[in-house]
């Protein structure tokens, strides 16, 4: 690592190398030991993260027991999601249109298969009792009167 | 008595145990607040993101799958996105900014000058873009690494890495004391 790699990385990731990506560390250190350059530099960069690193507001031992009370009882009144949703929300979106699809593709062929088997005697019926039912009969079929 | 795992608890809150979902909240609430509040700077705003975030957790538990993600990444990252949902709500801002400096100097104008330098740090943070900040609360304040960050905002390391790169550089421009 040369110094112009290591004062990149430290603009980039911060005065911890050993918080950089696993791969650059043992350069980094290696690069440290050999120049004094580079360890002014990272001194340096300790000052500006410690303008990062200010401490977290202290958030109070009631101020937390409030929030649980309030939310233990929120729960209480909430339902949890149900097996559909659990199911379908693992997916992506793109899946879940896919599936709707699919169900559909599957219902209505199954809707056919089953038209078909049970509608199976009158689609053997004879070609001249189907004529027949086109023409005359068909209205006493209705209204219960031939005309 | 040993106590259950984050894994276990949210194994019986998946199944509807509303006395494991008190534990879970119970031993993340405050760090969940501390969260939401760094991102907002608002402690109202950070209490209403807390307990919607456990709210989520509560309704959503079923999708939680512990071979993919710590459960504390899966609840970071619900705080995250609350957090930054509500900062792109038209006409939301911090009502107070987020931390104190530590109150141990013993001479006034010292903590007033650090009271300053806070005050310009987290005006220069609130002024980030929402996922620059994110990066940077979650690595620096946080102290999370660079994959556990990367986690929380769904990205890869090196993604990760570049976003952080670019909060430093735009932070160290604010900052700068001569700016060009």
């Amino acid at each position: 690592m040369t110094d112009e790699d290591f004062l990149r990385h430290l603009d980039d990731y911060g005065a911890a190398p050993e918080r950089w990506p696993p791969e650059l560390r043992a350069d980094a250190d290696t690069a440290l030991a050999r120049s004094p350059a580079l360890r002014a530099a990272l001194e340096q960069a300790r000052s500006f993260d410690r303008l990062l690193t200010a401490p977290a507001a202290p958030v109070e031992d009631a101020r937390v027991t409030r929030l649980l009370s309030a939310v233990g009882a929120a729960a209480r009144g909430m339902p949890q999601e149900g097996v559909v949703m659990l199911l379908l929300g693992r997916m992506q979106r793109r899946r879940v249109a896919g599936f709707c699809v699919a169900l559909l593709a599957l219902g209505w062929l199954a809707g056919g298969w089953l038209t078909g088997q049970f509608a199976g005697p009158a689609a053997t019926a004879p070609r001249g009792q189907e004529l027949a039912l086109l023409n005359d009969e068909v209205v006493t079929l209705f209204d219960g009167e031939s005309r | 008595m040993i106590e259950a795992s984050d894994d276990e608890l949210m194994g019986r809150v998946a199944g509807g145990d509303a006395a494991a979902f008190d534990r879970l909240a119970a031993r993340h609430m405050r760090r969940a607040v501390a969260l939401a509040q760094r991102m907002t700077g608002n402690p109202s705003d950070a209490d209403e993101i807390a307990q919607e975030a456990f709210l989520r957790v509560w309704q959503h538990a079923g999708r939680w799958d512990g071979g993919r993600a710590a459960f504390t990444t899966w609840l970071y990252r619900i705080v995250m996105n609350l957090a930054i949902d509500r900062g792109r709500r038209p006409g939301w801002s911090p009502l107070e900014d987020a931390g104190d400096p530590p109150d141990e100097q013993p001479d006034a104008l010292t903590r007033i000058a650090e009271r300053q330098t806070a005050e310009q740090v987290n005006r220069a943070l609130a002024a980030l873009p929402d996922r620059q900040r994110a990066a940077v609360v979650l690595f620096h304040q946080e102290g999370l690494s660079l994959r556990q960050a990367a986690e929380i905002l769904t990205m890869n390391e090196s993604a990760f890495a570049s976003l952080l790169a670019r909060a430093r550089a735009a932070l160290k421009a604010a900052l700068s004391p001569d700016p060009a």
